[in-house]
């Protein structure tokens, strides 16, 4: 069964596991010379040890070796002459440290020490069951913290001196105060002179800084003040950036190059956030006293701040897997913060890159909190993704217009559907796409009221903004931008049916074969925009009438008239001013109807029509527009009546009805025919379609196995579908059987419990995205200390330009839609691994250190960490600390696999920083900057291996 | 004691991983093609001293707004806001030259104010305003602009279409290497020498990438270095050993241990090769030998900042003297270093891309995005033109501009009909522009267009009837193919790189099939569509 081959004259060969089956396509070979025997070993992912058994006589049993020895995949021994037979064996790791290492790898940013030592304790499943969970994981990490403290607070930065001016301003219109302003040298901000004049604003303001124009009401004031009798209110009547746009001054004590130290004391404003900038032209010393959570809960972030508190969340929450699927998701229903940009650029003079970054913020705050529903389905993910302003502006549905003669934007139409939901080349043709790019017309943006942003039908916010003078004018107004939709840019030129006529191809096999997937999407035959009449016969109930919009929205009423008997309009109208020619005289409106007014264009009769404006539905009399006293007797008989035309929303109906509900009259609500229903019922169909359940379940097989998962292709009929195949088919039935279909959870926990995910030959077979390379970096060496501190760090703002520069890599601002790739071959080469070796060897230079540059304020501290992590006995022990590193850095390889980098590193431990000089590490002062350097570099050593860039 | 357990699963090695045996099994199937290489005769693949530089137009161009059918009614009907207008003073279906109104004899008048299009000379095709610097190349006969490119079943997919193109492998998801590494595998110097193919972007792009042999990506070669811990000397030194003994560590087969494996092998055996070249900004001094617009001085080669982009600096920072937009600095760069890279190392191909071709809204039509990527197209080429003729060039000067071609690919072309957005939508047909000293354009053949005139092999119908009309050929709605790109990309591989037909039947293996009529055209047994075969451009 395994003898394989002879070699050399005395003996004959084989190599076996005992009861596997690998050994017959695993080549090993033997050679003897001068009577020792070398075998190279088979190289068996996760091994920890290996072995070689042997028996001179096949009729014999084989007995483990213990002469001879295994030096990396070599083993040695002396021979006798005698002919014998081999086999080699491996000690494969536990199953629950190997998979340990797995699931931090894939589940989450990369292992950290603390986080390996839980799951090796706790167990993978455990882990697992917590990550699918995390609603039930509580955390709450400063950086979510918004900052409510109205006190002062003061602040400290230091850095490197570009210049001798320093501005304050602020990004936004607004105020904030500020005293005890100081700049000294050196790092301590106690210690030394203030270079900076009247930075305690106990003198006037002027000549010691320089107020520019749009500072001008700023002011001295005493009874606001930190310290002394006068602090500084700074008032903004418009953003700043530059001198030209701030209150300066210029330190001319200050040397540039040297380090100085800046602290201030700082108090909220009107608003929280400050919007308040203190730096150094040059930018040598920059700082904003908002933190990041307070800038993104204020709007006034810009992207730098959402990528770094993207990436510090990846650092260092406990919700891994929430993290690795938000990035997932960002990445999938991939969006472009400049494009947004230039969107807004038109519109707002300076704060665009704010606005557009609020975008991707409020995108991924939605598919967070969708993530923590149990229950959550691709659909919800797909539907935040479709009415999110970002890609409503990235795919150009923005100003698609369908109206006349004028053609769809197709691009949205072609990727929801071969980027988003059923997969290229899956299910669907041109002739869908140019379809389907009529139902998108009309979906656009505005900027509406706070709490209307999830409201499409939402009308445009009339509230000015401080300092805004004209509603007519966007960048004067105050709201959110969100999703709205515009019937009038709506194509509306006949029914819309969707993939006519085609079904799901024999390849998905029962039950999804064959299913016709055609969706009519019927268009309303009450698409007139002419007035129309509405009658109702019944009883007088009371003598109060409602009128109310059932849903937010709007439209037009005219000529309200209840008569006597049962034919309208004939007999005098018991309803004073149902005409509205005296405006609402003898309405009163309720607060949901507020927005109602009358208008002269257009109307239906007379001079003046009522334009009935809801923000909420209404019910009942106190969320109506009402008429109390009606001069009618209860229990006879009326006819109400009354005329309507549709306004610019749509989709909900218009009611009046008398208290009591005797006699009540609808205008039909349009609830099909119009794009915002066709949209949300083409999601609902996309969602669940086989091709988009097939596609996503691959896509996330790609995300969490390996890169060889395809759409499109498997034959699930087949009974030789491959292994992938058939997980893929599992994540599909997963999906079609949930209640509801396609729970995110459901179609994970079957990958996460499939035997291509959890196999030992599973693990390593993916390659980080530089995203993932850096996070998993500062995560491997990440230990958080009680106080706050760690043994790794990232500011988040340090990680843009390294991923950057390893492939374009750049969060939120991805040109092409298909987001950036998951498989391995476009982000390694040369070029690009040069750029991840540079960075992890910046990481592991000291801050300050030549070279570290590149890393900005990303650290790291090895020997803190294995001082806090090994006994003091081991700090000089090459081996100890060896074993430590390869530990936590290569948790998944198996340590007999890891014998030939234990050796190197023990070797680089051991040799001097000229890479030839013998050094033992056993004589280095454990204290001594020799010390700290000979770890730093055999860590980097290990690191920029090949093996790193695995998971 | 524990055993492995581990699954026989064939199909999931096969597909997968690579055993030590199944590595064996494909590095004897790669044996035969390098064999079959050196023993073809009539093979000088890589030994002929030709090059190749390819620019990547990604996002699919506008080809009716570069190579503009201007007398085809149906274009200006279709285009009421992007249709690029005749001048008036010109007849359009007279031949000869391209035209040379757009280039100013006062050189104080911005570069681009021409507002037509330039007539080609064909008598029928013009070129976008914004296309102005080809006009030099094609009148000394070094530029072909082929239209009407597309393949069968064309995907209106920009990542299925594109990896077609990088592949030359349409409708062929299985296919994962690229055209332009089995054309450096065909010739055998794969494994013999350290730079074969190089592209300098952000990542390695399909058309170089294939599992058998490392071609080579740089973002930046000027960072192209790596450090140590401690940063000096010693350090460095100490932290490359230890990089280079772990390089020969074996190790049990993962998915992509291959791959990172040959990448750091030819990381470490670059880092020299690049280290001895001048990538640097301030190496960047190339000027052109020939001046336009009426200026006296030539403006330099590659704009990398404001002082290099045409004649701004020479008339008192005006921005109308710009020869590109400011935000292509970043392409010239690499379009620089890509030019750096042939002219001075092995290297056989090398290239670059251009992004931002998709043009769904408020594309422009004399100026506005899609004419400042134009721009970029135009300079390049001819930046390209003026650096390989100078023989008084900085460096080893390995090649002429008689040894080189430059191509460009785009995955499709754009919709005939603009939308509402004043933009074009995914089409069919696009344009490729192939340029060289060896190209045989304007005065070499009848004329440097190719599949724009109703006298092609397979004529330009020209009007706005559905299914008939060229522009309303395919679908109804789109610009029906006329070329089939791997015609073009084969005829330059084989007549100017030097490939066997055989070799190019593997290379591109769709010339292997007669009923795709890749060499001289005919009725594709695709898709029924009658196409020209290779067009006559080298």
């Amino acid at each position: 069964m395994y003898i394989a081959h002879h070699v050399g004259r005395f003996l004959a060969l084989t190599a076996a596991i005992c009861g596997s089956v690998f050994a017959q396509d695993t080549g090993v070979s033997l050679t003897i010379t001068n009577g020792t025997a070398v075998i190279d070993l088979p190289k068996i992912p996760g091994t920890d040890q290996y072995k070689v058994l042997g028996t001179p006589d096949l009729s014999g049993g084989f007995n483990v070796l213990n002469s001879g020895a295994v030096s990396g995949f070599t083993w040695t021994n002396s021979v006798g002459g005698t002919q014998g037979f081999f086999r080699a064996m491996g000690i494969p790791m536990p199953t629950n440290d190997m998979l340990a290492g797995l699931v931090l790898n894939r589940l989450a940013y990369g292992p950290t020490p603390d986080e390996l030592e839980r799951v090796k304790a706790i167990g993978a499943d455990a882990w697992i069951a917590e990550q699918l969970a995390p609603e039930t994981i509580s955390e709450s990490l400063d950086i979510d913290i918004v900052n409510t403290n109205r006190n002062w607070q003061r602040v400290v930065t230091t850095g490197t001196a570009t210049s001798k001016s320093l501005y304050v301003y602020l990004t936004v219109p607004g105020d904030a105060y500020l005293d005890d302003v100081k700049l000294v040298s050196g790092s301590n901000p106690d210690t030394g002179a203030n270079l900076l004049a009247n930075g305690d604003f106990e003198t006037t303001l002027t000549p010691s800084w320089t107020v520019s124009t749009n500072l001008s009401d700023s002011t001295i004031v005493s009874d606001v003040v930190h310290g002394g009798a006068g602090a500084l209110h700074i008032i903004a009547s418009s953003a700043g950036s530059s001198q030209s746009s701030s209150i300066w001054q210029t330190a001319a004590n200050v040397t540039v190059g040297q380090t100085y130290t800046l602290s201030y004391w700082w108090k909220p404003g009107t608003n929280i956030i400050s919007n308040m900038t203190l730096r150094l032209s040059g930018s040598g010393i920059v700082s904003n006293p908002d933190t990041i959570a307070t800038k993104l809960a204020g709007g006034s972030a810009i992207i730098d701040d959402m990528r770094a508190w993207h990436v510090l969340h990846a650092v260092r929450s406990k919700k891994q897997l929430q993290e690795v699927l938000l990035q997932f998701l960002e990445n999938h229903f991939v969006t472009q913060v400049s494009k947004s940009q230039d969107y807004f650029s038109n519109i707002y003079n300076g704060e665009e890159a704010m606005v557009a970054a609020s975008l991707e913020y409020r995108e991924i705050q939605r598919w967070r909190e969708a993530l923590q529903s149990p229950t959550c389905t691709f659909e919800d993910l797909l539907k935040i993704s479709a009415e999110s302003p970002a890609m409503i502006i990235y795919l150009d549905t923005v100003n698609s217009r369908g109206n006349g003669s004028n053609i769809p934007n197709e691009n949205y139409a072609r990727e929801v559907m071969e980027l988003f939901s059923m997969g290229v080349d899956n299910g669907y043709d041109q002739t869908d796409i140019t379809l389907l790019s009529r139902v998108w017309t009309g979906w656009t943006l505005d900027i509406v009221d706070p709490g209307q942003e999830l409201n499409p039908l939402a009308l445009r916010s009339t509230t000015l903004r401080p300092g805004g003078t004209n509603v007519n004018n966007r960048e004067n107004l105050q709201g959110t931008w969100a999703f709205n939709y515009k019937q009038s840019m709506h194509w509306d030129q006949g029914t819309t049916v969707l993939f006519p006529g085609k079904s799901v191809p024999p390849r998905f096999g029962p039950p999804y074969a064959g299913r016709d997937y055609t969706l009519g999407i019927d268009v309303d035959p009450n698409t007139s925009t002419n007035w129309q009449h509405v009658v109702a016969t019944g009883t007088a109930t009371s003598k109060t009438l409602y009128m109310y919009l059932s849903a937010p929205g709007d439209i037009y009423i005219d000529d309200v008239q209840i008569v006597a008997g049962d034919v309208p309009d004939v007999g005098a109208n018991l309803v004073s001013n149902g005409g509205f020619e005296s405006g609402l005289t003898g309405w009163t409106v309720s607060p949901n109807h507020a927005n109602t007014v009358t208008i002269t264009d257009g109307v239906h009769s007379g001079a003046q029509a009522l334009h009935l404006i809801a923000t909420e539905g209404g019910s009942s009399q106190g969320s109506s527009v009402y008429h109390t006293g009606l001069g009618l007797t209860t229990g006879q008989t009326y006819t109400l009546s009354f005329w309507w035309k549709p306004g610019d929303a749509v989709g909900s109906s218009v009611t009046l009805r008398l208290s009591g509900s005797g006699i009540v009259a609808t205008a039909p609500p349009r609830t099909s025919g119009d794009g915002l229903a066709q949209g949300y019922k083409v999601i609902h169909h996309l969602a669940n379609l086989p091709f988009t359940e097939e596609f996503i379940s691959a896509k996330l097989c790609r995300l969490f196995v390996h890169d060889n998962f395809h759409h499109g292709v498997y034959d699930y009929t087949d009974p030789n579908l491959s292994p992938e195949g058939k997980l893929v088919k599992a994540c599909i039935d997963a999906w079609e059987n949930g209640t509801p279909k396609g729970q995110i959870r459901q179609v994970l926990q079957v990958i996460f419990n499939s035997d291509l995910f959890r196999s030992q030959n599973a693990v390593l077979h993916k390659v980080k995205t530089p995203l993932e390379f850096t996070v998993s970096a500062i995560r491997t060496l990440r230990s958080e200390n009680s106080d706050g501190t760690a043994t790794a760090n990232t500011d988040g703002y340090s990680i843009k330009d390294p991923i950057n520069r390893m492939g374009a890599m750049k969060l939120f601002d991805r040109a092409e839609p298909n987001g950036y790739p998951e498989d391995a071959a476009p982000w390694i080469s040369a070029g690009t691994l040069a750029e991840r070796l540079r960075w992890v060897q910046a990481l592991l230079i000291a801050p300050g250190g030549s070279g570290h540059t590149d890393a900005g304020n990303s650290v790291s501290d090895p020997v803190a960490l294995l001082k806090k992590k090994l006994p003091n006995t081991s700090w000089n022990d090459a081996g100890a600390v060896a074993d430590y590193f390869l530990g936590i850095i290569l948790p998944s390889e198996g340590k007999a696999n890891l014998d030939i980098y234990r050796i190197a590193a023990i070797n680089f431990l051991n040799t001097g920083d000229d890479g030839v000089t013998s050094s033992p590490f056993a004589a280095l002062t454990n204290t001594t900057a020799a010390y700290d350097t000979r770890v730093r570099g055999m860590v980097a050593a290990i690191m920029t291996t090949q093996r790193f860039h695995e998971q | 004691m524990k055993h492995f357990h581990i699954q026989s699963r064939r199909d999931f090695l096969t597909t997968a991983m690579k055993t030590g045996a199944l590595a064996a099994v494909a590095s004897l199937t790669n044996i035969p093609l390098v064999m079959k290489q050196a023993l073809a005769a009539d093979s000088t693949l890589g030994r002929n001293g030709k090059k190749l530089l390819f620019i990547f137009l990604r996002g699919a161009n506008d080809s009716l707004n570069s190579v503009v059918p201007i007398m085809d009614d149906g274009y200006a009907a279709s285009r009421p806001t992007l249709a690029i207008p005749k001048d008036p003073g010109l007849d359009y279906s007279a031949g000869g030259a391209c035209d040379l109104s757009a280039f100013n004899t006062d050189p104080t008048q911005p570069t681009f104010k021409y507002g037509s299009g330039i007539r080609l000379g064909n008598g029928f095709a013009a070129l976008h305003p914004s296309l102005k610097f080809l006009a030099p190349v094609y009148n000394a006969g070094d530029l072909a602009l082929v239209h009407r490119v597309a393949y069968p079943k064309q995907s209106r997919s920009h990542f299925d279409s594109q990896n077609y193109w990088e592949t030359g492998n349409p409708n062929n998801n299985l296919s994962k290497d690229g055209i332009f590494y089995r054309t450096i595998i065909e010739s055998g110097l794969a494994h013999t020498q350290a730079l074969t193919g190089v592209s300098i972007q952000s990542s390695l792009p399909l058309s170089l990438r294939g599992s058998d042999a490392a071609m080579t990506n740089l973002n930046d070669p000027t960072r192209y270095d790596l450090l140590g811990v401690p940063n000096t000397t010693a350090g460095n030194g100490k932290a490359a050993a230890a990089l280079n003994n772990a390089n020969l560590f074996p190790f049990p087969d993962k998915m992509n241990r291959e791959l990172l494996s040959l990448q750091y092998q030819n990381l470490t055996s670059t880092l020299q090769i690049f280290a001895g070249l001048d990538f640097s900004e301030a190496g960047n001094t190339y000027q052109a030998t020939t001046t336009v617009d009426g200026e006296s001085t030539p403006y330099y080669l590659f704009p990398t900042s404001n002082a290099k982009n045409g004649g701004y600096a020479m008339h008192a920072n005006d921005p109308q003297k710009y020869v590109v937009p400011t935000g292509s600095y970043g392409f010239f760069t690499n379009l620089k270093n890509a030019a750096l890279v042939l002219d001075n190392t092995d290297a056989i191909i090398a290239g670059s891309q251009l992004d931002g071709f998709d043009t769904h809204q408020n594309q422009g039509t004399i100026t506005g995005s899609h004419p400042n990527l134009q721009k970029q197209i135009a300079w390049a080429i001819f930046a390209l033109k003026e650096y390989f003729s100078n023989p008084s060039r900085k460096g080893a000067k390995k090649i002429t501009w008689d040894d080189l071609v430059v191509v460009t690919m785009s995955e499709f072309g754009r919709t005939t009909v603009e939308n509402s957005d004043k933009g074009t939508d995914h089409a069919e047909a696009g344009v490729m522009f192939v340029a060289g000293g060896a190209v045989k354009g304007y005065g070499q053949g009848p004329t440097g267009v190719f599949g724009c005139s109703p006298n092609d092999k397979v004529p330009w119908v020209p009007g706005t009837v559905a299914g008939t009309s060229s522009m309303f050929g395919a679908d109804s709605r789109y610009l029906k193919r006329g070329y089939d790109y791997r015609s073009v990309l084969g005829r330059i591989i084989r007549n100017h790189l030097g490939a066997s037909q055989d070799q190019l039947s593997r290379i591109i293996p769709g010339y292997a099939v007669s009923g795709e009529a890749l060499l001289a055209g005919g009725r594709s047994s695709k898709d029924g569509v009658t196409i020209m075969g290779e067009p006559d451009i080298i």
